[in-house]
C-alpha cells in the first residue's frame, strides 16, 4: 500500500485529536468525580441512578418528616407529662385540705390551686415553634386554643379535632399521625374528664371549703390521671415506631447510597492511572509526528 | 536515414519528455496536501522506427498522454462510507444539542424540579397554615411548570427553526454542488479528446461529488464521453439528477409546510417526494427532527399526565394547561380550603410521587420520575447508538480514504525518487548530445 503524504499528515492529527479526547473526558470524569457524565454514556445506568436519586431524596423527606414528628412528640409529651404533674398536686392539695383542714393552711392550698389552674391553661396552650401543640390542624390565632372562663369555669376550645399527618415511608401504611389534639386530651366541654374544668371546679371547691366537692373533685381527677396516663403511651407508642420508622430509613439510604456511587463515581485512583497511560499514549503520538515529519529522502539526498 | 543527426533529434525528444515528466511531478508534489487531487502521471511510448539497411532503428520515445490514477468503484464505496458517517454525525451532534437541554441528573431541570414540587408539598403537610411552607408550594409548583415550558420550547426551537433552517441550507448547497458538477460535465466535454484527459477539472468535479456525498447519499458512473450521470435511489425510488450538462434548475425541494423533500430529475420528467433520505447531512437532519418530535411528544404525555393528576387529586386546578407547551400554575390555587381540607390534599398530592401512572403512551404504568428517566434513557440510548454507528463508519470510511490515497495520493518520496529518475535520464541525453556534437566536429575538422 501506498501511504501519500496527505494521508499520513491526517492519520496523525486523527491520532493526536482522538487521544485529546479521551484525555479531556477522563479530566473531565477526574474533576467532577462521576463516571457518568451524560445519558448516552450509559442509558440504562443513567435511568437507575435516577430512580436512586429519587428514592433518596423521599428517604430525605421522610426522615426530615419524622424528626419533625419525633420533635413534636417529645414537646407533647414532655407538657403532659407537667399535665400529671399538675393534676397529681391538686390532688394532694385536695387530700390534703380535706383530712386536715387547718384554718393556717387554708390560705395556702387556695393559692396552690389558682397556679395549679394557671398551670394547666398554660399546658393547654403549649406551643413549638411558635405553633399550638393541642389545637388540631387549626391556628387559632389570634384566640388561644383554649379559654377557660374564670367566673363559670366554661372552657372553651378554639382549635378542631384535625390529625397532622405525614408521610413517613412508602407503600399503603405510610402516613404517621403526630399531633394530639385538645379534643381528645383535655375533653373540653364534656360532662366527665373536662380537666381543666374539673382543676377549676376542685379550686372553687378548696376556696369555698365544700368538703363533698372536694371529695368529688378528687375522685374525677383519678379518672383524668389515668386519661393523661392513656394519652402518653398512645404518645409513646407512635414515638417507637417513628424511631424504628427512621432506623430502617437510615439503612435503606445507606444502600441506595452506596449503589449509586457504584453506578455514578468515578474511582479517583483508577481514573488517575488510566490518564496517565493516556498522557503516555499522548506523548508517543506528538513523538512519532515529529520524528516522521523528518523523514523525507531530500535529506539523504 | 540513421545517422548522428537522427540520435540528436531522439536525444531532443527525450530532454523535453524528462522535461514534461519533471513538469508533472512538479505539478503532484505542488497538490500533495489535496486529497481531491489524483496523481497524475505521463505516460511514454516509444517512437515509430525507420526501416534501415540494418533493419529497424528505433527513433526515441514520445508521451502518450497524461492520466490520472484514479479507481472509479473504491471511490463510489468511499462517498456511499462518507454518506453514513456524516448522517449519523448530524443526527448525534443534534440529539446532543436536545439531550444537553434536557438531561439533569436529577440536580437541574425538570426532575430536580419535580423533587422540589413534591417536597413541598411534604413541608406544607407539617404544618398546613404556615405562610412559608405555602409559598414554597406555590414556587415549587411553578417552578416545575416553568422548567417543562421551557424545556418544551428549547426543543421545539431546535426543530422547527434550527434544524429547518439547516434543512434549507443544506439543500441550497446540494443544489448548487449539482449545477457545478453540470457545469463541470460541460466543461470537460468540450475539454477532453481521445488521449488527452482534462485532469484538473476531473479534479474539481470529484471535490464537488464528495461535498455532495457529504449531504446525500449519491450514485454516480462515468459515460464514454467523459461526464458523470448522478442518480439518487433509495430501492423504492431512483432520480437521475444529473446528466452529462443538464440538472434541473433546483433539484432538490424543501416544502418547509408539509417538511418534504422533493427530488427533481435532470429533464424535469420524473420527480419524487422522499420524506426522509437516509444518509448524509440531510438524513441526519431528518432523522434527528423525527427522533426529537418524539422526546416532544412524550414530554407532552408527561405534563399531561402531571397536570391531570395533580388537578385530580386537589380537587380543584393546581395547574392550567393541557400539556407541556402551555402547562402554567392556577393563581390562588392555596386561598380557599381550610388546613383540615388543604392537609389532606397535601397528602393525596405528596402520595403521587410514589404512585404508577398511566402515561397514554403504551408501555407499563410508570412513576412520574421513572417516566421521565425512561425519555432521557431513550434520548440517551439514540444518542450513544448514532455515535457507536457515526464510530464505526469513521473507521469505514478511514480504511477506504486510505485504500484510495493508495491509489490516487501523492506520496513525496515517490515523486522525488522519479524525479531522480527523469533528471538522471535528462542528464544521459544531455551527454548523448555533446558526444553527438565532438563527433561531429571532429568529422568538420578533416581537411
Amino acid at each position: 500500500m501506498r501511504i501519500s503524504f496527505a494521508m499520513s499528515q491526517e492519520s496523525r492529527i486523527r491520532e493526536i485529536n482522538g487521544k485529546q479526547q479521551e484525555m479531556d473526558r477522563l479530566s473531565t470524569m477526574i474533576a467532577s468525580g462521576k463516571k457518568l457524565l451524560s445519558p448516552s454514556d450509559d442509558p440504562h445506568a443513567w435511568a437507575s441512578a435516577m430512580d436512586l436519586k429519587q428514592g433518596l431524596r423521599s428517604i430525605e423527606t421522610y426522615e426530615k418528616n419524622i424528626q419533625f414528628g419525633l420533635s413534636w412528640g417529645e414537646m407533647t409529651d414532655l407538657q403532659l407529662g407537667r399535665l400529671s404533674d399538675l393534676i397529681g398536686q391538686a390532688k394532694d392539695i385536695a387530700v390534703a385540705a380535706v383530712n386536715n383542714a387547718v384554718p393556717e393552711e387554708h390560705s395556702a392550698q387556695v393559692e396552690g390551686m389558682e397556679q395549679i389552674v394557671k398551670d394547666g391553661l398554660e399546658v393547654a396552650n403549649a406551643t413549638l415553634d411558635g405553633r399550638y401543640l393541642f389545637s388540631g390542624l387549626e391556628d387559632p390565632t389570634p384566640d388561644k386554643p383554649f379559654q377557660l372562663d374564670d367566673a363559670t369555669g366554661l372552657v372553651i376550645y378554639n382549635g378542631d379535632d384535625g390529625s397532622l399527618k405525614l408521610r413517613t415511608g412508602k407503600g399503603v401504611n405510610n402516613e404517621s399521625v403526630v399531633n394530639l389534639n385538645g379534643q381528645e386530651v383535655f375533653k373540653p366541654g364534656d360532662a366527665t374528664g373536662d380537666i381543666l374544668r374539673e382543676l377549676w371546679s376542685l379550686r372553687e371547691a378548696v376556696k369555698a371549703n365544700d368538703m363533698d366537692a372536694t371529695r368529688a373533685a378528687i375522685s374525677s381527677l383519678q379518672g383524668s390521671l389515668e386519661h393523661v396516663r392513656s394519652q402518653r403511651s398512645v404518645l409513646a407508642v407512635r414515638l417507637s415506631d417513628l424511631e424504628r420508622r427512621q432506623e430502617a430509613l437510615g439503612a435503606m439510604r445507606l444502600n441506595r447510597q452506596e449503589r449509586l456511587s457504584h453506578l455514578e463515581a468515578a474511582d479517583t485512583a483508577e481514573m488517575i492511572v488510566r490518564l496517565q497511560q493516556k498522557q503516555t499514549a499522548f506523548e508517543a503520538s506528538l513523538r512519532v509526528t515529529a520524528m516522521v515529519d523528518d523523514l523525507n529522502l531530500l535529506d539523504f539526498l | 536515414m540513421p545517422g548522428l543527426s537522427l540520435t540528436l533529434e531522439t536525444a531532443k525528444s527525450t530532454l523535453l519528455n524528462t522535461q514534461v515528466q519533471i513538469q508533472v511531478n512538479s505539478h503532484n508534489i505542488a497538490n500533495a496536501e489535496n486529497k481531491s487531487y489524483a496523481r497524475q502521471k505521463a505516460i511514454l511510448g516509444t517512437s515509430p522506427a525507420n526501416l534501415t539497411h540494418a533493419g529497424w532503428i528505433g527513433t526515441g520515445a514520445t508521451i502518450e498522454t497524461i492520466v490520472q490514477m484514479r479507481d472509479a468503484y473504491i471511490e463510489q464505496k468511499l462517498m456511499n462510507s462518507m454518506s453514513a458517517e456524516s448522517h449519523q454525525n448530524t443526527l448525534a451532534t443534534q440529539l446532543s444539542i436536545a439531550l444537553a437541554g434536557f438531561s439533569d441528573s436529577g440536580e437541574t431541570g425538570i426532575s430536580q424540579a419535580l423533587g422540589a414540587f413534591w417536597d413541598s408539598w411534604d413541608a406544607l403537610l407539617q404544618d398546613p397554615e404556615d405562610i412559608a411552607a405555602r409559598e414554597g408550594v406555590y414556587l415549587a409548583s411553578r417552578n416545575l411548570s416553568q422548567n417543562i415550558r421551557t424545556t418544551y420550547a428549547d426543543l421545539d426551537v431546535l426543530v422547527n427553526s434550527q434544524i429547518s433552517e439547516e434543512i434549507q441550507e443544506t439543500i441550497d448547497k446540494a443544489n448548487s454542488l449539482l449545477d457545478r458538477i453540470a457545469n463541470l460535465n460541460h466543461q470537460i466535454q468540450q475539454n477532453e479528446s481521445p488521449g488527452h484527459y482534462a485532469n484538473d477539472l476531473r479534479d474539481s468535479r470529484y471535490q464537488a461529488l464528495k461535498e455532495l456525498a457529504e449531504i446525500m447519499p449519491i450514485q454516480y458512473g462515468e459515460e464514454a464521453n467523459g461526464s458523470v450521470t448522478v442518480r439518487y435511489s433509495n430501492g423504492t425510488v431512483s432520480v437521475t439528477l444529473v446528466s452529462g450538462p443538464q440538472a434541473s434548475p433546483s433539484p432538490l425541494h424543501y416544502d418547509t409546510v408539509s417538511e418534504e423533500v422533493t427530488l427533481t430529475s435532470f429533464d424535469g420528467g420524473t420527480s419524487a417526494a422522499e420524506e426522509s433520505v437516509q444518509g448524509g447531512i440531510l438524513g441526519g437532519l431528518t432523522a434527528a427532527r423525527e427522533d426529537i418530535q418524539a422526546y416532544m411528544d412524550r414530554l407532552n404525555a408527561f405534563a399531561g399526565t402531571l397536570i391531570d393528576e395533580v388537578n385530580g387529586a386537589y380537587g380543584s386546578p393546581v395547574f392550567t394547561g393541557s400539556d407541556a407547551r402551555d402547562v402554567d400554575i392556577s393563581p390562588d390555587f392555596l386561598d380557599g380550603p381550610t388546613a383540615a381540607e388543604l392537609s389532606e390534599r397535601a397528602l393525596q398530592i405528596s402520595n403521587l410521587q410514589e404512585k404508577k401512572v398511566s402515561f397514554g403512551t403504551g408501555g407499563v404504568d410508570a412513576r412520574f420520575i421513572d417516566f421521565l428517566g425512561g425519555i432521557q434513557s431513550r434520548m440517551g440510548g439514540d444518542l450513544q447508538e448514532a455515535e457507536t454507528q457515526a464510530e464505526f463508519y469513521a473507521t469505514l470510511r478511514t480504511e477506504l480514504d486510505g485504500q484510495q490515497q493508495s491509489i490516487s495520493g501523492v506520496s513525496l518520496d515517490e515523486e522525488m525518487v522519479d524525479l531522480l529518475k527523469h533528471q538522471q535520464i535528462y542528464q544521459a541525453a544531455a551527454k548523448i548530445i555533446q558526444q553527438t556534437l565532438e563527433m561531429l566536429n571532429r568529422i568538420l575538422d578533416i581537411r
